[in-house]
């Protein structure tokens, strides 16, 4: 369960969340969309304990962000939109690292970073090569699997498809609904959202910092009175007029 | 690279270049975010820091009444020893940074011009430090040179053209090697080129001087048949020429080598082997085709860790950072470039004892400090890295307290660094010093190990590979540290020594052990109760 009460951030005087109040139950898979420097980011680093709230409580799991970060991040994946790594490690070093932050004995690690691997169709010699030359796709599949080493009851997905191929892409929404199905709870930050639409139960939508929409795809649609999510999603954070834009644009180019 | 083979050289391009660089550079410190980058303070720092050495050594005109070739000898080897070990330890980050390809690499940017902005920018790097040791000189040389306004003018001119020779020569050298060296090895081949030429400028920064000063007292004399292996004394011989000093063959011929050496060292690298850099710096940011086969090292990292080495990393995030940075002091081309050129120094006061007769005494002592604090050097140096990013694994990670994270990273230098620079120094020592006795000062020196490697730990949270790289910081944290040991070894040394003399030095080692025991004992626990701030304002 995730539960946000008025959950704000400020830097000086730009705010980037405001008062953000939303509850997630157990078992839902939901996604969070918006523009760029909506404030997803922002959020998601909040619920992680990375970022320090301005104002608000944020609670995962019953533990409170500030107040009890250790218990929120034992309960949290999170799969940054960086998909940073250590690149002088080899996967399997990355992986078993990660593992030793989480408390896990290294032969249970062991077990579970095949199973992963397996997953993802990383083979052993694979995983004993350094991440410096691993593709951006090979990469976020590792970035991904370090997210879920620990088994999470809670996942926060920001941006997970960057750079996986049509099939890993296909394993990776297969895999978020059958965990949902398990009992997690998957909070999914993205910019497609045809995807979206596709594996989320429920749509959360961030516009200038504040939720401008909530609900199923279906209410959405109907509430708004549009076919597809897309519509919607434009109509709520101001992308209209896009025809008459672009051909302002053509125009200038061609000038 | 894009651009067509016919396209020549751009020079409001590459100024264009230089300008964003520039930009980027003083917003930035030379990181890549805006914000956890911060001012190029370290930069700032280093620049004072120069200025205020280079008033020392500049006080020799007044002080000393030395000639102008002597003096424009003094001044310009100390800066083409450090300056040029400045603009080695950060060419790799100006001249090969991958991820610059992917903004550069598809610009119709021909690779002549990209490399001439890369050069300058290493040239105004080089040059701004230089001005800076040579700040004071500037001003004191007019004690030996008339007219007054005469010696700051050409000073300042000789120094901006040695600066030149020192980022000319760095770029001459890796855009050559990027024609011999494949990109497989480039990476590796570079960061050891890179640490060998670092330890070799400060062994000479630390070295010539000396022998400069035992062999041929402060009047050098410039028809000296040896002088011409040096290029501080080419631009020496230039200076005097160009003062009004009367010209000598031998002079005349330094002087020339001067102008032509740097001239030529200069346009060969940008004019001749920019096509050569350019493909080397697109390949470095692509992802080979076929992936390397596994390194031995890597396989052996790969194994259990031997029982003694388990017994003392039982907490299992300790163990994860330890193996986290004996990786990276391995493999990490970064990381090796600016770890192992600290050796040098220490090695430098090892074997001056064999110089210069009366640091028999100094000498070791300082040796052995340094590696006292090289513990705290190497944390630091671990702190920073291009992959900073990565290191918020550790501010989303269910850790209550930084402790453990800062305990594997000391155990890892301890082991991986430190234990194996003590063992390549002590024997030589043993053959440097006359006076074996003043080898038991080694004893109250690793007594101080333990309890100095913890400082680190007292200054806020220690999170490896978690800060970006900036230019000018690496060089700050060295002199500020290097400063501290110092120091410390000026206090111990005299202890130490005066404990020998009177006979008590069995008590005072003794003493020591259970003062810093103590003290030891309440660091840890300082260290381990202090909550782990993880969370970004």
């Amino acid at each position: 369960m995730i539960r946000l009460r008025d959950l704000a951030k400020s830097y000086g005087a730009q705010t980037a969340v405001r008062g953000i109040s939303l509850e997630i139950p157990d078992g839902e898979l939901v996604g969070l969309l918006g523009p760029n420097g909506a404030g997803k980011t922002t959020t998601i680093r909040m619920m992680t304990g990375m970022l320090t709230p301005t104002s608000g409580t944020a609670e995962i799991e019953g533990a409170d962000v500030v107040k009890d970060p250790i218990a929120v991040k034992r309960v949290v994946g999170y799969v940054p939109e960086s998909g940073a790594l250590f690149e002088a490690l080899t996967a399997q070093e990355y992986l078993r690292f990660v593992a030793s932050l989480y408390a896990i004995p290294e032969a249970e690690a062991d077990t579970r970073i095949a199973r992963f691997a397996q997953f993802f169709e990383l083979d052993e010699p694979t995983l004993r090569k350094p991440l410096s030359s691993y593709s951006k796709g090979m990469r976020q599949k590792v970035v991904i699997t370090s997210a879920l080493l620990h088994n999470p009851r809670v996942v926060l997905f920001d941006e997970p498809l960057n750079g996986l191929d049509a099939n890993a892409a296909l394993s990776f929404k297969t895999l978020i609904t059958t965990l949902a199905r398990e009992g997690k709870t998957i909070v999914y930050c993205s910019h497609i959202l045809d995807v979206v639409e596709r594996v989320c139960d429920r749509v959360i939508i961030i516009h200038q910092g504040a939720v401008v929409a909530d609900g199923t795809v279906e209410a959405l649609k109907a509430q708004a009175g549009e076919s597809s999510l897309e519509r919607v999603f434009n109509r709520l954070t101001g992308t209209e007029n896009l025809l008459a834009r672009a051909e302002e644009f053509a125009r200038a180019l061609s000038q | 690279m894009s651009a067509t083979p016919s396209a020549g050289l751009d020079l409001r391009q590459a100024l264009n270049i230089l300008r964003a660089t520039l930009l980027m550079r003083l917003r930035t410190g030379g990181g890549t975010r805006l914000g956890r980058g911060g001012k190029p303070r370290g930069l700032i720092f280093l620049g004072i820091f120069y200025a205020v050495m280079g008033m020392f050594v500049g006080m020799l005109a007044p002080k000393a009444h030395v000639d102008v070739f002597t003096y424009a000898l003094i001044l310009f080897a100390m800066t083409f020893f450090l300056g040029g070990s400045m603009v080695v330890s950060e060419s790799s980050q100006v001249l090969f940074n991958p991820s610059e390809s992917d903004i550069l690499g598809h610009r119709p940017i021909h690779p002549r011009t990209l490399l001439l902005a890369k050069s300058l920018s290493l040239f105004l790097l080089s040059a701004g430090l230089a001005v800076a040791l040579n700040l004071a000189a500037l001003v004191m040389g007019t004690w030996i040179v008339q007219p007054v306004w005469v010696f700051p003018i050409v000073h300042f001119v000789v120094t901006l053209l040695l600066a030149l020779l020192a980022s000319g020569s760095v770029v001459f050298v890796y855009a050559l090697l990027t024609r011999w060296v494949g990109r497989e090895r480039f990476d590796s081949f570079i960061s050891w080129v890179q640490v060998l030429t670092t330890a070799g400028l400060l062994i000479g920064y630390q070295v010539v001087p000396r022998m400069i000063q035992r062999f041929r007292g402060f009047r050098i004399d410039s028809n000296q048949p040896w002088l011409p292996l040096l290029p501080p004394a080419w631009f020496a011989a230039l200076e005097s020429l160009m003062v009004g000093v009367h010209p000598t063959p031998r002079l005349l011929v330094m002087a020339g080598l001067a102008l032509t050496v740097t001239i030529g060292v200069s346009w060969a690298a940008v004019a001749r082997l920019s096509e050569a850099y350019a493909r080397t710096l697109s390949a470095l940011s692509e992802t080979p085709a076929t992936l390397p086969r596994p390194r031995a090292d890597v396989e052996r990292r790969s194994r259990p860790l031997n029982p003694l080495l388990a017994a003392w990393l039982r907490d299992p995030v300790e163990r994860g950072v330890y193996r986290l940075m004996r990786a990276y002091m391995t493999r990490d081309r970064d990381v090796r470039m600016r770890l192992y050129p600290s050796l040098a120094t220490i090695l430098v006061f090892a074997i001056l004892p064999m110089i210069e007769s009366s640091m028999n005494r100094a000498g070791p002592l300082f040796a052995l400090m340094f590696i006292g604090m090289l513990t705290n050097t190497a944390m630091a140096t671990l702190k920073m890295s291009p992959q900073y990013a990565a290191g918020d694994v550790f501010r989303y990670a269910p850790l209550a307290s930084s402790a453990a994270i800062f305990h594997g990273a000391r155990k890892a230098v301890i082991v991986g660094f430190v234990l194996p620079a003590f063992a390549m120094i002590v024997p030589v020592l043993w053959f440097t010093v006359r006076q074996h006795q003043l080898l038991l000062t080694i004893l109250p020196v690793l007594a101080a190990m333990p309890t100095l490697s913890l400082i680190n730990g007292l200054v806020g949270d220690y999170v490896p590979l978690s800060v970006p790289m900036t230019i000018g910081r690496q060089g700050a944290m060295n002199i500020l540290y290097m400063s501290l040991g110092a120091l410390a070894a000026a206090g111990i040394s005299a202890v130490s020594v005066l404990s020998i003399r009177m006979g008590w030095f069995w008590p005072f080692l003794a003493i020591e052990v259970v003062v810093l025991a103590g003290i030891h004992a309440v660091l840890l626990r300082g260290i381990r109760v202090r909550p782990f701030a993880a969370a970004l304002e």
